[in-house]
């Protein structure tokens, strides 16, 4: 497939009050430049100045400087857009918006909930990005307009993609931390290429700050900070917005089977861990040292005891303090922000995450390793520590970073100022 | 929380760890002629398959064509929140109905949610968190509103703490061990729901907010009781859709309905 880039893509200029400027590979819309005259001069020059193809960066880092250089009242609301290698360069400031078309889904950048500007790197393909207003009538002969080069009157643009040309073909992210789509690994019927696109994107914009085109510094891998006051976090009023409409192939499913029925095989059965345990009477599998059975309630004391493999059932679950509450049949990195831990992305462990405003608990802040039929605790060198007490003690016992400790069942784990009880389903 | 995607935020319905309910007025893209629609942010920290996980369980209630489930009018992401946004109805729910509920209503109410919770069933996705919360009256019948999809953006949480602690009292506590949600599950959840609905009580008693871990407890190990104040056929239908072992419980959702339609119409 020929890569058109934006330089190439059809401007359709919807009619208005404002202005729309092309140079080369930029973009500039400015809906009411009368609340700004001399800074829109000043864009225009910016405009000029970058418009050869391989700027678009150069670009957008330009109208930024003008927009950290200059009292935001002085400038009315913009959008500006520029090629870039691979997709375009999106930047707005002020109340204004852009929607980016793709097969299946359509995509929403607002400058209005922003207090600076909003920025993103649009990969292609796309179908089209339309700035401005998205209602009006669109007219039958919008299709025959194009604006190649100059400033005219109008108050919004309609970039027509390619991805309208061609199907998107199935590609693997360039990010790291992005998993391999479902269908490679799992065999999961049906996961379209519009859907990887999509996954592609969302990592995307989960992590702004990474995402971000002219601030390349990774904040990925950042050990759990100090109470971290420091991280304030810009949100940019980035959102998209999913079609409902059923996929033939995907999301057609067999009813679910009735209780006296066979059940359909556990999706997760191949992905548990094989540990050693008893039988009780009835065939369920229990950790050796029980004295009744987790899931009947039968006497474990007669049985002869034999060792057998078997697939590790929930050991409990970890309860925090609002009640919710977390099945313990799988590691768990536990803070604030759990999924920048690689061993969440890689997917070695789920994330437990605690919505913590006080931010008393890490980003990274603790982890609970299963091993065996023990359940580990270790503090990521957390800023406010972990700390546990057992059941029937009232002394908390704060943890060594980095030092697995092995918590029995009824243990009340304090990470920062919240709280997590571990309670097991067996009664040894 | 200050916003959510273009929603108008009216007033939040409710909230837990991971989310919270809103009343909102729904933007112009949907080209809906509703006043008001509730939106559910929930925060995720799961991975991107867990998000198409969810997504996909979304477009199937989506597509489900029951007069007894919400409508679904949208679904997105706003920066870490997943968010979706339903149907509202101004009679309100079971557990806060807009005017006071008689037994029969709260019956057929409940009838009409596991309609609903069937129609789901054959489309083979699990309702997951029905409550008196999510089963909602419309002027046209009941609505069961929502899906529990906690489970879906964030393996392992089981439990999602929204709106009170006290809901763990409407799951079935084989799930809670962790368990598969199925339609065994659904259907003990119908029996609670419909505990509460009638009596205002719960089948553990109350339930104290401010200890989660008396309450995982209480669920976990405590038989549930049926209050004395209902009627036989009542507690018949209540006591048979909370049997410990799921082959003990009606075999459908379906059959609740029939059998709670049955009781109303004598």
């Amino acid at each position: 497939m020929v890569k058109l880039g934006l330089i190439q893509c059809p401007a359709r200029v919807k009619p208005g009050d404002g202005i729309v400027a092309r140079y080369g590979g930029t973009i500039l819309v400015v809906p009411d430049p009368l609340a700004g005259r001399r800074g829109v001069e000043v864009l225009l020059g910016v405009l000029r100045e970058h418009s050869s193809p391989d700027d678009g960066r150069e670009l957008v880092l330009e109208m930024a400087g003008v927009l950290v250089g200059t009292k935001t009242r002085d400038l009315p609301a913009f959008c500006a857009l520029a090629h870039t290698d691979g997709g375009v360069a999106i930047l707005i400031h002020g109340d204004l918006q852009a929607t980016v078309a793709r097969t299946g889904e359509a995509e929403h950048l607002s400058g209005r909930r922003a207090a600076t500007w909003v920025d993103q790197l649009i990969e292609d393909p796309f179908v089209s990005i339309t700035v401005g207003p998205t209602l009006g009538d669109e007219s039958e002969l919008e299709g025959l307009c194009d604006l190649e080069t100059g400033v005219v009157r109008g108050s919004g643009v309609v970039v027509i993609g390619d991805a309208r040309i061609e199907l998107p073909k199935a590609r693997k992210t360039s990010e790291s931390n992005a998993p391999e789509p479902a269908d490679v690994h799992h065999g999961e019927p049906g996961e379209r290429p519009e859907v990887k696109v999509q996954a592609a994107s969302r990592t995307r914009s989960a992590h702004p700050e990474t995402a971000s085109i002219w601030n390349q510094q990774s904040s990925e891998n950042t050990p759990a900070a100090r109470p971290d006051a420091e991280d304030i976090d810009v949100k940019p009023s980035v959102f998209k917005s999913f079609d409902l409409a059923p996929d033939p192939f995907a999301d057609r499913r067999p009813p679910l089977p009735l209780a006296n029925e066979v059940p359909r095989p556990d999706d997760d059965a191949d992905s548990r861990v094989i540990v050693r345990g008893i039988k009780c009477a009835n065939g369920h599998f229990n950790p050796p040292d029980v004295k009744f059975c987790a899931a009947c309630g039968i006497a474990m004391v007669q049985l002869s005891h034999d060792l057998v493999d078997g697939p590790r059932v929930p050991l409990g679950l970890l309860i925090l303090d609002d009640g919710s509450a977390f099945q313990l049949d799988d590691d768990y990195v536990v803070g604030r922000e759990p999924e920048r831990d690689h061993k969440v992305y890689e997917g070695h462990a789920r994330p437990l995450k605690i919505v913590d405003a006080d931010r008393s608990v890490s980003r990274v802040h603790a982890e609970v390793v299963l091993t065996g039929w023990d359940v580990q605790l270790i503090d990521r060198g957390s800023a406010n520590g972990t700390s546990i007490c057992t059941p029937g003690s009232r002394n908390w016992t704060s943890l060594q970073a980095n030092m697995p400790t092995v918590i029995i069942p009824g243990t009340e784990v304090r990470v920062g100022r919240r709280t997590l009880v571990y309670d097991a389903h067996f009664r040894r | 929380m200050d916003g959510i995607a273009d929603y108008e935020l009216v007033r939040s319905l409710g909230s837990g760890n991971y989310g919270e309910f809103f009343l909102a007025t729904p933007p112009p893209r949907l080209h809906i002629d509703v006043d008001y629609v509730v939106v559910k942010v929930l925060v995720t920290a799961g991975s991107d398959s867990a998000f198409n996980r969810a997504m996909r369980e979304l477009r199937i209630f989506a597509q489900v064509n029951s007069p007894n489930l919400v409508t679904l009018y949208d679904a997105g992401q706003d920066g870490d929140s997943f968010f979706y946004a339903m149907e509202y109805c101004s009679g309100g729910s079971l557990a806060h109905p807009t005017n006071p509920t008689s037994t029969d209503l709260a019956i057929s109410t409940t009838a009409g949610a596991a309609r609903a919770a069937h129609d789901l069933h054959e489309a083979g996705i699990a309702h997951r968190d029905i409550t008196p919360a999510n089963v909602l009256i419309a002027d046209s019948g009941a609505k069961l509103a929502d899906l529990g999809l906690a489970q879906f953006l964030s393996p392992g949480y089981t439990v999602t703490g929204m709106g009170s602690v006290g809901s763990v009292e409407f799951m079935d506590p084989l799930v809670i061990k962790g368990g598969r949600a199925d339609r065994a599950s659904d259907i003990w959840s119908l029996g609670a729901t419909l505990h509460r609905a009638i009596t205002g009580r719960g089948i553990y008693g109350e339930l104290p907010d401010a200890d989660p871990v008396f309450c995982m407890r209480r669920v976990l190990t405590g038989e549930p009781s049926i209050d004395p104040s209902l009627t036989p056929e009542v507690a018949l239908v209540i006591r048979d859709c909370l049997a410990r072992s799921p082959v003990d419980r009606p075999l459908t959702a379906a059959v609740v309905a029939t059998r709670l339609d049955a009781i109303t119409s004598l």
